[in-house]
């Protein structure tokens, strides 16, 4: 397997999205309408007593939900050019070319990681902008540009490694759209089962109890923690935690994956 | 291995784990030069053996060398010396024809002027030009297949896979892509193996043919001689009135009891070149004062071939 052909098939993918514009609008405006929406019905939540994040705007509160529903919507979205080449069998007819399994594999994730990575930094620029109009004040969160590239990093990595992973998976098997879109929901109540729209002591108690089986959960608080505290410790636990999980879990897909992709060839 | 042999199949199987034996136990070799057809309906396993050729699918058990390479364990060493050609025209749905065929050459290596070079190239062979820049999807079904076959040949390949190449062509379009496969045999030397359910196509471009029935190979030969298997050619008398028997006894006298056939207003002779034996034998029978109506020589096709072996009809299959 060589380096040049991934990098041929990650730049032909990139290319590619100029042609799936839709995907590219779907995955990217949707999150941006509901933090828009969000943000303003849920404006008051950050004054109700006991909300131990009553010192932020509800606007500020909300962005890493978004980010991680951002990452979640492009993730699933990933599987979008997979199946343009699954279903036309051109898929196929690279695999008898250098481009095997492997490489095609490998380059279709780098690709959706970079496409990912981009729609991340632009939602993070609508919520800074939003801040600005709001507050009069233009400015990075505590943890500044380091701090975004970690979050960035962090809801990509996820979504893509446990995201990506199934979707792609699903793809293969079914080779259908509509059965890869079917799965969106799952992943969208996981984030409202979260404290991503509401602090944990305002939940229903057994939501509170139940949250902590809940992996998105963990990755919603290092990407609060960083934009909202900065690195501080407790932020840097909540960063080892999410690392830990999205290992694990990446693992499992992998490994989920790959059971699919070669039994198709078998 | 001999060194002339580009493709040495042996003892190949594959069991799918759904329990479908569809290939089982074929042996072929195919020599450099060669256009190598397997003739059979859908099903036969035709396109398993050459997705197993083409490193699509796995071997269960036997092997594939193709130009000395083992295809399942040098694998890599196999896709850069193939072009595949899918059953459907698998094209990225996404590109114009000109970015398809730049991608495929970078894939293959080729890098600086070499690429713009091998894309015009592609273009001319495939007479793609006017094309280039019209994303592939508005292409015709004809043209689609002709950028399939360029874009498996921008590296090229010492073999060209094609599975079915012409299904889903108009008659004029299959008639040009046997002229370019002819051309690149012709012209480039390359090797092809390539599938089919038409017998027509396996008659006029296989050099070599092996006959496909329920993932077994029940004939192999070049097209006339698997015919020649069948028996002679046969010259059709239509008459103005039934034979008399003298008439039948004086015929059998001349071309021999096991070489004529007679019904009502027809008679056959067995000839061993149909065309170049009828003004002889029309001569002799007018001699005879038979009176004749028409005449037509009929010769065993490759359904009779298939139908010897396998005691089905392969258009009835197809």
């Amino acid at each position: 397997m060589k380096f040049s052909t991934i990098l041929t098939l990650y730049v032909r993918n990139l290319k590619q999205y100029k042609r799936l514009p839709a995907v590219l609008a779907f995955s990217f405006i949707v999150p941006v309408i509901q933090y828009l929406i969000f943000s303003n019905l849920f404006n008051s939540l950050s004054d109700v007593p006991g909300n131990p994040y009553g010192d932020y705007p509800y606007y500020m509160y909300i962005t890493p939900a978004i980010i991680i529903l951002t990452a979640i919507f492009g993730s699933v979205n990933s599987s979008a050019a997979l199946l343009v080449d699954l279903n036309t069998g051109y898929f196929d007819k690279l695999r008898a070319t250098p481009a095997s399994l492997a490489p095609q594999v490998i380059a279709r994730f780098m690709s959706e990681f970079t496409r990912l990575s981009l729609q991340l930094f632009l939602i993070i620029t609508v919520s800074i902008l939003y801040h600005r109009r709001i507050s009069g004040v233009l400015e990075l969160p505590e943890a500044g540009i380091l701090g975004l590239i970690a979050i960035v990093l962090l809801a990509a990595s996820f979504g893509i490694g446990v995201v990506g992973n199934l979707v792609v998976a699903l793809a293969f098997k079914t080779k259908s759209e509509q059965a890869v879109q079917a799965v969106f929901p799952l992943f969208f109540v996981a984030v409202f089962m979260s404290t991503a729209y509401v602090p944990d002591v305002l939940l229903p108690d057994w939501l509170q109890s139940a949250i902590v089986y809940n992996p998105s959960e963990y990755l919603i608080r290092a990407v609060r923690g960083i934009f909202l505290e900065g690195f501080t410790d407790s932020t840097m636990d909540s960063v080892t935690i999410a690392v830990s999980c999205i290992i694990v879990l990446t693992t499992i897909t992998s490994t989920i994956n790959y059971r699919t992709i070669t039994r198709s060839i078998d | 291995m001999n060194e002339d042999n580009i493709v040495v199949v042996k003892d190949l199987e594959k069991k799918y784990k759904s329990g479908t034996h569809a290939v089982k136990g074929i042996n072929f070799d195919v020599k450099k030069g060669e256009i190598f057809g397997m003739l059979g309906p859908n099903g036969a396993g035709k396109t398993t053996t050459l997705q197993m050729m083409g490193t699509l699918l796995n071997i269960t058990s036997g092997e594939i060398k193709i130009i000395g390479y083992d295809v399942a364990s040098d694998s890599n060493q196999v896709r850069e010396n193939i072009g595949f050609a899918l059953q459907e025209a698998g094209l990225d749905s996404l590109s114009t024809v000109r970015e398809l065929i730049t991608f495929h050459v970078k894939l293959f290596g080729f890098r600086g002027s070499e690429i713009e070079e091998r894309v015009e190239k592609s273009l001319s062979l495939l007479d793609l030009h006017q094309y280039s820049d019209q994303m592939i999807p508005e292409l015709s079904g004809g043209t689609q297949r002709r950028l399939d076959l360029a874009v498996s040949l921008v590296h090229d390949p010492k073999l060209l896979i094609l599975d079915e190449p012409t299904t889903g062509l108009d008659p004029a379009h299959r008639v040009d892509l046997w002229s370019l496969l002819k051309k690149l045999k012709n012209d480039k030397g390359i090797t092809i193996v390539m599938s089919t359910h038409y017998m027509e196509e396996a008659d006029v471009l296989c050099d070599r043919l092996a006959i496909i029935d329920s993932g077994e190979i029940v004939a192999m030969d070049t097209p006339q001689k698997l015919k020649k298997t069948i028996g002679k050619d046969r010259i059709e008398f239509k008459l103005f009135e039934s034979l008399s028997e003298e008439q039948i006894t004086a015929l059998k006298d001349k071309f021999g009891k096991d070489n004529l056939s007679t019904k009502e207003s027809f008679f056959t002779v067995g000839v061993d070149d149909g065309e170049e034996a009828l003004l002889d034998t029309l001569k002799i029978i007018i001699q005879m004062e038979i009176k004749v109506k028409g005449t037509k020589v009929l010769r065993p096709s490759l359904d009779d071939v298939y139908l010897k072996y396998t005691g089905k009809r392969l258009e009835d299959l197809s």
